[in-house]
């Protein structure tokens, strides 16, 4: 597991380190979430849209939408491939995403048809700390995100 | 740093969303972070991106009033707008900016803020995204993530047409129309309002560019749309007046009409024993603001109904709570409610509190 102040990714999963999704490669595909660091930034989720199961999605291309905090913005799928489940709980409750963002939480599962190309930009395994400690280190030293203890995150 | 400027006066209304989608969806790494500011050429109803638009919008009002109606990519609730309304639009490179929302809100709202206070007008920003003024909304502001950029967008309010926002919206009942339209007079201004009359427009605009270089801490750059901005605007034209993209199904669960950030009107509907009551509630904070009881069932005295009315102002939708006030006002006001007990009025009302009830 990392962890930097109050932001926990688990080093076993896949993350796109713009858009803070993570990826868990499972037999069925790619289960893909939003990671703690992506959920503190947009805030508490208000709703939650999925492009219909069958539907193709390239690698860094939406899967789907949320509403946040009055932000909204797109998800964007860290590998090409199929829709083949959305996780209907966080659609009726999209506030799951912000308190369980690993198991509870996550938005759907792409078949992949191109994995071992898509994964290789993705931060993982040993790399995952120092990435976190980096990305967070820009953030607070550029003044573009509060101190830790100041920031209001589920 | 540099930020290009696009004063863009009037434009058609279609053009007054599509320009800043259009400018996001360009912005590729060399693309300068962008301000614009404009007015739609003619009035338009706005609905949010993941807003359902027959929930959302009284079609035939629209229709026989020749309002159109435009989805943008951005989130909230529908709106109206017209050229009462200096539109900024903020384009920047996700990398320029603070991470969080609130922190963005914060930034891009200051300088809005100031421009009405250098006219008199005490605004001040009401987190997360309201601009108010002595509590009254004198604006809103949305962000939402589009291509690779980070769009914030506000408005400079001149004045505001309460009337048609309240007669465009779907609502459940023309009870709870009024009660829009009353709440959107009670904490709704304007600047014209504030100030007694429209101040200058250009006057205003100047204002409004120097706040934007001094709170961003930016140098503007007078400039133009790029060829393949104008290209990629030309198709969003088209996209957005389709009825494809106007008619998308799903869309967010909104609980009655949100006017200003903690304030919201609501309707929900009990079938007592004694008939259905209707209550109309505009709440404030979690607390019953106004409300208005109305069904088929009967009272005596007739006006009891009035005064319970006053005597749930100010009360939470707690259903336990609002049970012993009902009571209290029974038994003060010797009211004979058949199948009306107090234990119904208070379910009625703490339906008020249930999505599921909107």
């Amino acid at each position: 597991m990392a962890k930097v102040k109050e932001f926990d990714l688990p080093d076993d999963l896949y993350y796109d380190k713009k858009e803070h999704i993570w990826g868990r490669v499972e037999d069925e595909g790619v289960r893909a979430g939003l990671d703690s660091f992506g959920a503190c930034a947009a805030g508490t989720f208000a709703y939650i849209k999925l492009l219909p199961k069958g539907r193709q999605v390239q690698k860094g291309r939406p899967f789907g939408s949320m509403e946040a905090g009055k932000y909204v913005g797109p998800l964007k799928a860290p590998v090409s491939g199929t829709i083949v489940a959305h996780n209907d709980e966080v659609l009726a409750d999209p506030r799951i995403a912000n308190k369980d963002h690993y198991e509870r939480g996550w938005f759907a599962i792409i078949a992949p048809n191109n994995l071992d190309a898509d994964l290789t930009d993705l931060a993982h395994s040993d790399t995952v700390q120092p990435w976190l400690e980096q990305e967070v280190k820009e953030y607070e030293e550029g003044g573009k995100m509060k101190p830790e203890g100041e920031r209001e995150c589920e | 740093m540099r930020v290009r400027l696009l004063d863009l006066g009037l434009v058609p209304y279609v053009e007054s969303q599509t320009i800043y989608h259009g400018v996001a969806y360009a912005l590729g790494p060399d693309s300068p972070n962008t301000i614009s500011l404009m007015s739609p050429d003619s009035p338009y109803f706005c609905i949010g991106f993941h807003q359902q638009l027959e929930k959302e919008v009284d079609l035939e009002y629209c229709a026989a009033h020749q309002l159109p109606i435009l989805r943008r990519e951005v989130g909230g609730g529908a709106v109206y707008l017209d050229s009462s309304q200096l539109f900024v639009h903020f384009m920047f490179h996700r990398e320029d900016l603070p991470r969080q929302v609130e922190d963005l809100y914060k930034l891009f709202i200051r300088p809005i803020v100031d421009t009405y206070r250098g006219f008199g007008i005490q605004a001040e920003h009401r987190p997360l995204n309201d601009i108010v003024v002595g509590g009254r909304k004198i604006g809103g502001t949305g962000i939402a993530a589009i291509g690779d950029a980070i769009v914030v967008v506000g408005s400079v309010m001149f004045d505001f047409d309460a009337d048609t926002m309240a007669h465009a919206l779907k609502v459940s009942s023309e009870k709870m129309r009024d009660k829009v339209f009353q709440s959107l007079q009670d904490y709704m201004t304007t600047m014209t309002r504030e100030l007694g009359a429209p101040p200058p427009r250009e006057e205003v605009k100047a204002a409004l560019i120097a706040n934007l270089g001094r709170s961003l801490g930016v140098q503007l750059d007078p400039g133009e749309l790029t060829g393949e901005e104008r290209k990629v605007i030309r198709g969003l034209n088209r996209r957005f007046v389709s009825r494809r993209w106007l008619n998308q199904k799903g869309g967010i669960e909104t609980r009655g009409i949100k006017i200003r950030g903690d304030v919201s009107v609501v309707e929900a509907e009990h079938k007592a024993p004694g008939g259905l009551i209707r209550v109309t509630a505009r709440l404030n904070a979690g607390l019953i603001d106004d409300l208005s009881i109305s069904g088929d069932f009967t009272v005596q005295p007739a006006a009891a109904v009035t005064g319970l009315e006053a005597a749930l102002r100010g009360q939470p939708l707690d259903e336990a709570k609002l049970t012993g006030v009902v009571r209290d006002f029974y038994d003060a006001n010797r009211v004979d409610a058949p199948g009306l007990s107090p234990e119904e009025v208070a379910h009625a009302l703490s339906l008020l509190a249930d999505p599921a009830t909107a």
